[in-house]
């Protein structure tokens, strides 16, 4: 049983979540916090905000992304140890928006880094984002199972990501 | 000093059934008149393109079909763009869309087609050929 | 103990960054403090410019409405209620009195809870998760009844040019009275825990304050400066709607500090409530546009500009649309709250405990999406320009700058 196998194990009953806006209108973001709340609970599923970005095994991305946040935005997801999850929430993280066309931001946010999965809906619901949430963790586990299956023996250091790919 | 004011709150939830809705995400309905995911009724529309001039995020296009022996412009959505303000249901001039309280669902691909013309037209000449 | 105005010099900078499990939105707060008090703070914002006013100018006045009332999230309805009312004063046009009773029905709703989010996210910053989680189990009902009037819980896009969009029917009202009726019970327990728990006195009172004259000198707006003695809002000193026939008080405290402006947003809720109840009983019957379909609203605009001027739940609010006769507009100027809050009430954490700024910040109620403007740094030859907002009306010049 190597180290692999007991991160496996934790990461399917508690991962935890990091929030980051990258420029969006907050709709998105009062319902992230909304679905913290007691009515939707999502610490049953071990769920909780993470405060570090060492700390965290999702991150959620709201907004578009504007040219000055893309920066802040690669440095924290280089970050993150692996395996990581990217979610993107909302109508302005997957394509823009409203706002498509403009001249101060990269409509969408996966020109600045690969997602995982992407939630509709302008806002969506926080029962749709739980829903994610849970498809998440379920990609979450098969990328913990192809990292033993390669061999790689710990989880990756600084500024390396060991199965991803950037565009 | 003198206690909390919220110890009586706190006491009286210890007891009591817990508020959360306990059924999984799928299954929470929204109210009756939710804006949820809406489509065309192919039958009814008639081509004039005032849903996609109208629409604020551009999500609306319009692709050609080959109908017989005329060639006319449907219009397909797509729900990573939309926004879910129903103006193009407002706009149209014969009411063609269909609306419901549905919520739209994740998915990994960014491009979310669910209801496309082609497919529809399709399944209409395939029916009454075969029929 | 180290004072302000001490000899040594051992000032440490504190970036507050972008990314805080604290704050929701990006904004970078910079303060230099020597051992454990402020000596300077400074806000850098910028991360959240989208580029409405120029985006607004190429897409229809119909299109508009949607667009601006994504500035903001959380007070989305008054953003579209301000745009639409400019358009209206250039067009010249009347609103029927059943459309002005079911604009001020959403714009209450929502004033309701956006101040139950701020009291929450307060009680979240001073430790306090108890109170925290139950305000927001409480609000949830507040966001039911917005989705059983409008169609979504938070974007409303209730408001048209002339009128509204979706009419209220009668079965609906006895829903709304129900829960309205649970809130104002609860709301009479959170404020005796708010006006007498030790724990919230001791960490919010004498923290953060601002005198009548120093709060008059900043221009400062909203609760926040009527917590400071001044009796400004714009419902009371110029109606619209269907303000000047609704009776409410304009509720004022003279502390000036954090525990004041939360007393002041408490007592707007009580306020609201009763708004709400009045228009339910009171709703006129007709019809709720000016035309006989939605579908017959005009395309044509005449020449001419028209403002708007509306109170949300943060300030006043300005809006400025000019049309030169096409569909779409010429220039479309936005001045919210939160510019002149942020900016300008930085003051208030000189001289202050490290610890005590999470606090002080949060009781201006900021909301960055609101605020950006921009100023243009020529980076070739080293200056900053600031553009007035007549230059910025001129296509040709701005599209010079930024291409």
């Amino acid at each position: 049983m190597g180290l692999i196998s007991v991160i496996r194990w934790g990461v399917k009953r508690s991962p935890w979540l990091l929030h980051f806006n990258t420029g969006a209108c907050n709709g998105c973001d009062i319902e992230v916090l909304a679905a913290i709340t007691p009515l939707y609970d999502p610490e049953r599923y071990g769920v909780k905000l993470a405060p570090s970005p060492r700390h965290a095994d999702i991150i959620v991305v709201t907004g578009l992304v504007t040219k000055k946040a893309a920066e802040r935005l690669k440095r924290i997801y280089d970050q993150i140890p692996e395996p990581k999850v990217v979610v993107a929430v909302g109508a302005c993280a997957i394509s823009g928006g409203v706002f498509q066309g403009s001249y101060s931001h990269y409509s969408g946010v996966d020109r600045v880094i690969p997602v995982d999965v992407y939630i509709p809906g302008c806002p969506p619901r926080p029962d749709a984002i739980l829903k994610g949430i849970i498809r998440a963790v379920e990609i979450l586990e098969e990328k913990a199972k192809k990292m033993e299956e390669l061999g790689v023996s710990s989880p990756s250091r600084v500024g390396e990501s060991a199965t991803t790919q950037t565009s | 000093m003198s206690l909390p004011k919220i110890l009586g709150d706190t006491l009286k939830n210890l007891f009591k059934k817990p508020i959360t809705l306990m059924e999984p995400p799928e299954k929470i309905e929204p109210v009756e008149d939710y804006r949820g995911i809406h489509r065309v009724d192919y039958d009814k529309c008639i081509s004039c393109s005032l849903c996609a001039i109208e629409c604020p995020a551009l999500a609306i296009t319009m692709v050609p079909i080959q109908v017989g022996d005329k060639k006319k412009r449907y219009p397909k959505i797509d729900y990573g763009k939309c926004v879910f303000c129903y103006r193009c249901v407002e706009v149209c001039p014969v009411d063609a869309y269909i609306v419901s309280n549905k919520k739209p669902q994740e998915d990994t691909k960014r491009v979310m087609i669910l209801y496309s013309p082609e497919e529809w037209f399709k399944k209409k000449t395939s029916k009454s050929t075969s029929s | 103990m180290v004072t302000a105005n001490s000899d040594e010099k051992y000032v440490v900078e504190i970036p507050v960054g972008p990314q805080h499990p604290a704050l929701h939105e990006p904004i970078s707060l910079r303060l230099k403090v020597e051992g454990e008090q402020v000596v300077d703070a400074h806000v850098v914002s910028g991360y959240n410019h989208r580029g409405i006013e120029w985006l607004a100018e190429r897409k229809t006045f119909y299109q508009d409405i949607f667009l601006v009332a994504r500035t903001c999230g959380i007070c989305n309805a008054v953003h579209g209620a301000a745009y639409v009312q400019a358009v209206e004063d250039l067009m010249g046009i009347e609103v029927p009195p059943r459309a002005k009773y079911l604009r001020v029905l959403v714009m209450e709703l929502e004033r309701i809870h956006s101040h139950m989010l701020v009291l929450a996210v307060l009680a979240e910053v001073l430790g306090f998760d108890t109170l925290f989680m139950l305000m927001m189990r409480d609000r949830e009902r507040v966001m039911y009844l917005k989705e059983l009037v409008t169609g979504n819980r938070v974007h409303a896009d209730f408001m048209f040019i002339g009128g509204v969009r979706r009419d209220l029917p009668s079965d609906k009202k006895d829903k709304i009275l129900k829960h309205i009726n649970y809130i104002e019970e609860r709301m009479k327990h959170y404020e005796k825990i708010w006006a007498e728990d030790p724990i919230i006195l001791k960490r919010t009172q004498g923290v953060g304050v601002a005198s009548r004259s120093q709060a008059l000198l900043h221009s400062l707006v909203g609760p926040v400066v009527r917590g400071s003695g001044v009796r400004s809002d714009i419902r009371l000193i110029d109606p619209y709607d269907a303000y000047d026939e609704i009776p409410f008080n304009v509720v004022t405290r003279d502390e000036g500090d954090t525990w004041a402006r939360m007393m002041v947003r408490i007592g707007e809720i009580y306020e609201s409530i009763n708004m709400v109840k009045y228009v339910l009983e009171h709703l006129p019957s007709g019809p709720i546009i000016p035309w006989k379909t939605i579908k017959a609203a005009p395309r044509r605009f005449p020449i001419g500009e028209g403002i708007g001027r509306v109170e949300a739940p943060r300030g006043e609010l300005l809006y400025h649309v000019v049309s030169d006769g096409k569909p779409k507009p010429y220039r479309v100027k936005i001045r919210t709250p939160s510019l002149l809050n942020i900016h300008n009430g930085v003051f208030m954490m000189l001289d202050q405990y490290i610890a005590d700024i999470p606090a002080i910040f949060a009781s201006f109620d900021p909301c960055i999406s609101c605020m950006e403007r921009v100023i243009v740094v020529d980076n070739k030859n080293n200056r900053v320009l600031r553009i007035p907002w007549r230059k910025l009306a001129d296509r040709e010049y701005v599209e010079k700058i930024f291409r």
